[in-house]
């Protein structure tokens, strides 16, 4: 009773405008106050969860992100992608998705890759004659590559709570993330013969040679990532710090960054990283209020009625992600939901690789559809256009992104394949 | 906390600790007790949660602390954190077996600390059990306390643990145990140390080479319970007090058990050798020099008191 | 008019700018320790001589202090996420209504979470920390301040839209990254 009475809050809390963390907050102390628990109960379990050594990865992967903002790789990439791709009708919608595939290997979340790619490709698209909806649609989709290729903030959180190897969950989740640049290409591709006024930019060898130098280096970022968590020198969260040391030291090298844009380099990155934490942290204390109260079992039993069966199994939980990421917060959905799929998974012998990575991808499709869409939001802000047309442009390419979870469900190898082949 | 009918004053406690439901700390040591506590018929019942599902470790000490949680089940070391010298009673080559562990709350010896412990934070001892002992995993056979040298073995972040390391001449890395295993397949860490059963549900087999008897620190669980204990009748006390020795007893058998059975299959497996001929002696009496030397004050007195209570 | 109110914000509103500065500048020397921290951690591991054993305990504390130190900062700038319902109804009056009403009760949820810090720091005394040793009193301190930043600034929010409309509450400008959506101004 009392359980429902929390959740019917936070509905409310939440209706109001009330920022997510603290729709989350409010009720969960309400709840732990009126069935007598001890008044420091709710503050010690919001500290508790945000002090996890894996989480540890998230301001680290932000601050490497921000970092390879700062020293100017976005527009390394994007100069590049032109170069190749200029020529070719429709080229910039290719490069767009091109620069996004590039960044994702340095970013682990889609919010920071929408605000720094959106304010420099939206523009020069709209110039060659590509709409404006389109524009935005492809810089938003091809934005949610970032938290499904290594490294994924999504996939940290998702390995935390899961126990599951984050080395594991990230080599199973570059397949899937190769998969979606192609599958939006196939978009672009559809659109563009359709279109007559867009103009091409030209092409040649010397251009891709010279833009091509520029990015060997950043493009070596994922190399020290990957590689070094694969390899065995660093653990994921370490790797996180080690990639952040690289991209200070090439921002230096390529003279974008001075000392003194440090503090707002590292301000930016506590920006952010609260935000996400506080979600975390407010969304956990729900799930204690969850466990108190046996949800968890209740809902693996009422699921387990409802099939025994793997694929059946994904589908739903597909469909609670893809609904429940157009209303909360991935992260909090990933708290509150992950402690309870787990256990089941494990008895009907899902792999719980798979299921994250489906988790992960289901969940982020949420972050382009109202009501709370931050990348819809982010797009929206920093070009001024409004939410709706930011969404019907990336309408069409969530199709895409809703193809490649069939994939998954139906073909859980396509994403078990590359941890195999590692021995991970 | 309390709850339930006014007019039967039934309580309601609360059990949580951090094992998963098919390892023995639950299935023999907690269910027992909410067995045997149900079975009394004392107007009591113990409702458990496995799994962290209330906070980790040193989470749920303090909840123990706020009456947030009645009973629960913490290792030594972790307790170390409310009262130093608890941590002592983690060392290594402490005791002698695991049913040592459960002897020596139940004698006269661990009095003074269960009483010091108790005046510091409030919280009562009502028993331990030990979970099985520690082992080497690694790379490399460990024999003797010269095969550590070089090595880089994985021991929990806790002072105790560390001071374990020292005292057995291990080069202790810490690595968070939700990264053990990923740090011992990268060779990140050359090895590790851990129970039994923390090393198969956690598949370090499939990351290293062997597992050498080291036996070097007994596990232990301590069974704690905040001052709602002290507001219990002295009947639901004596209830308490039963139900905590059965599950002691019942835990001796079922690790033994479950340690007997987890060797035979690691024997069995193909690459991952069993060292069963480890110079215990020259461990235990190196673990013994260095604690007797650098222990001090009521650190010394626990840990002499523990080796003087089975002699 | 308009002159008038700016000179007579200029000392509360310096006053904001220099609690801000010290909030972020000890949020984003927390984000420098966990940085150089994991670094130590990820490279004495490859190096002859023993570990430091702390690292991890330190840069898990860093976490959770900057966190909680910078969800006062967040409220002025408009950084939180929420969902953007309300903004979209026609009327400015009720659009202004809503907000005051969550600036409210995000006042209020902050003042309980700040007494709850408060009633930590002393019933925490009596544990430490496993590998720093540190009293755990203290790790709720910055919460605490974090917490009553967010109460105050939360309040202070709410009057100003109250009286001005919904944008003069906010200096989304100051954030790199805009998470909400921009109202009209
Ligand atoms: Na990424
Ligand atoms: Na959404």
């Amino acid at each position: 009773m009392t359980v429902v009475l929390m959740l019917l809050a936070i509905a409310v809390l939440l209706f109001l405008r009330v920022p997510v963390a603290f729709a989350f907050l409010g009720p969960g102390l309400g709840y732990l106050l009126l069935t007598g628990h001890s008044g420091g109960l709710a503050m010690r379990l919001v500290a508790e969860s945000t002090a996890s050594f894996p989480l540890l990865a998230i301001p680290l992967f932000i601050l490497l992100g921000t970092l390879a903002g700062h020293a100017g790789i976005a527009d390394r990439l994007f100069d590049f992608a032109l170069a190749l791709m200029g020529k070719v009708r429709g080229g910039l919608g290719y490069v767009s998705i091109g620069v996004s595939l590039g960044f994702s290997w340095m970013s682990g979340s889609a919010v920071a890759d929408a605000a720094a790619l959106g304010k420099v490709q939206v523009p020069q698209m709209e110039k060659h004659g590509y709409s404006r909806r389109f524009s935005v649609g492809v810089v938003g989709s091809s934005a949610l590559i970032a938290p499904v290729m290594p490294p994924s903030i999504p996939a940290v959180i998702f390995a935390g709570l899961g126990a599951v190897s984050t080395g594991a969950l990230f080599a199973a989740s570059v397949l899937p993330a190769l998969l979606m640049a192609v599958c939006l290409a196939v978009v672009v591709f559809i659109w563009v013969r359709r279109q007559p006024d867009i103009t091409d930019v030209g092409f040649s060898w010397e251009q891709v040679l010279r833009t091509g130098r520029a990015v060997l280096l950043p493009l070596f970022a994922p190399v020290i990532i990957l590689g070094g968590i694969l390899g065995g020198f660093f653990t994921p969260t370490e790797a996180a710090a080690v990639g952040s040391l690289y991209m200070l030291i090439l921002g230096f090298a390529y003279r974008r960054l001075r000392l003194r844009d440090l503090p707002r380099i590292f301000v930016e990155t506590v920006m952010t990283t609260a935000a996400i934490m506080l979600i975390v942290a407010s969304a956990a204390l729900v799930g204690y209020v969850f466990a108190r109260e046996r949800v968890p079992q209740e809902l693996a039993s009422i699921m387990l009625t409802v099939t025994e069966d793997p694929t059946l199994f994904l589908v739903l939980v597909a469909l609670l992600m893809l609904v429940l990421g157009t209303v909360v917060d991935a992260v909090a959905v990933l708290v509150l939901t992950v402690p309870m799929l787990m256990p089941i998974a494990t008895e009907i012998g899902v792999d719980p690789i798979v299921l994250g990575v489906l988790m992960v991808l289901s969940l982020m499709i949420g972050l382009l559809t109202p009501p709370v869409g931050t990348v819809l939001y982010v797009l929206s802000s920093t070009l001024k256009i409004p939410v709706g047309d930011v969404f019907r442009g990336a309408a069409p390419f969530l199709i895409p992104m809703v193809i490649i979870c069939l994939v998954i469900i139906l073909f859980p190898g396509f994403v078990l394949w590359l941890p195999e082949l590692l021995g991970l | 906390g309390c709850s339930g009918g006014a007019d039967d004053d039934t309580v309601e406690l609360t059990l949580a600790h951090s094992y998963t439901q098919d390892q023995t700390a639950h299935t023999c040591g907690a269910e027992t007790i909410r067995k045997e506590v149900e079975e009394a018929d004392a107007g009591m019942s113990v409702e458990i949660y496995d799994s962290s599902q209330l906070g980790g470790d040193s989470d749920r000490i303090a909840s123990v602390l706020s009456g947030d949680i009645d009973i629960d089940l913490q290792g030594a070391s972790a307790l170390a954190a409310v009262h130093e010298p608890m941590g002592v009673v983690d060392a290594a080559y402490a005791f002698e077996d695991a049913a040592h562990v459960s002897e020596y709350f139940r004698s006269g010896a661990s009095d003074e600390l269960t009483e010091a412990f108790k005046e510091r934070s409030g919280i009562n001892v009502l028993g331990a059990w030990s979970i099985g002992p520690r082992h080497f995993t690694a790379n490399d056979p460990i024999r003797t306390p010269e095969d550590l040298d070089g090595l880089r073995i994985r021991f929990p972040g806790s002072t105790q643990y560390l001071l374990n390391a020292r005292a057995l001449g291990a080069d202790a890395t810490t690595v968070a145990y939700e990264e053990v295993y990923l740090s011992m397949q990268q060779g990140l860490v050359d090895g590790g140390e851990n129970p039994l059963g923390n090393i198969a549900s956690e598949n370090m087999d499939e990351v290293q080479e062997y597992l050498s008897l080291s036996a070097h620190q007994q596990n232990s669980n301590l069974i704690v319970m905040g001052e709602i204990y002290d507001e219990l009748s002295a009947d639901r006390q004596e209830v308490l007090r039963d139900a905590v020795r059965a599950a002691e007893d019942r835990m001796i058998e079922c690790v033994a058990e479950s340690d007997a059975r987890l060797v035979e299959t690691f024997e069995a497996q193909k690459g991952f050798e069993v060292v069963d001929d480890v110079d215990v002696e020259a461990f235990r009496a190196r673990a013994d020099d260095w604690f007797r030397e650098h222990l001090s004050g009521e650190s010394l007195d626990v840990y002499t008191s523990i080796k003087e209570s089975r002699p | 008019m308009a002159s008038q109110t700016r000179r007579a914000r200029s000392r509360p509103a310096r006053l904001l700018a220099a609690v801000t500065a010290v909030e972020l500048g000890l949020a984003g020397l927390l984000t420098g320790v966990i940085f150089v921290a994991v670094l130590i951690q990820a490279f004495q591991r490859h190096l002859p001589f023993e570990g430091l054993t702390w690292t991890g305990e330190l840069s898990r504390f860093a976490l959770v202090w900057l966190t909680f130190l910078a969800a006062g900062v967040l409220v002025t700038r408009d950084g939180h996420i929420a969902l953007q319902l309300v903004d979209t109804l026609k009327s400015e009056r009720a659009v202004r209504g809503f907000h005051v009403l969550a600036h409210l009760l995000v006042a209020v949820i902050a003042g309980l979470f700040a007494w709850q810090c408060w009633s930590l720091i002393p019933s925490s005394s009596i544990l430490t920390s496993p590998s720093l040793g540190m009293s755990m009193s203290l790790h709720y301190v910055l919460p605490l301040v974090g917490f009553v930043s967010t109460a105050l600034r939360s309040a202070a929010a709410a009057t100003v839209v109250a009286r001005e409309g919904v944008p003069a509450a906010q200096e989304s400008d100051a954030l790199a990254i805009k998470v909400n959506r921009e109202v009209q101004s």
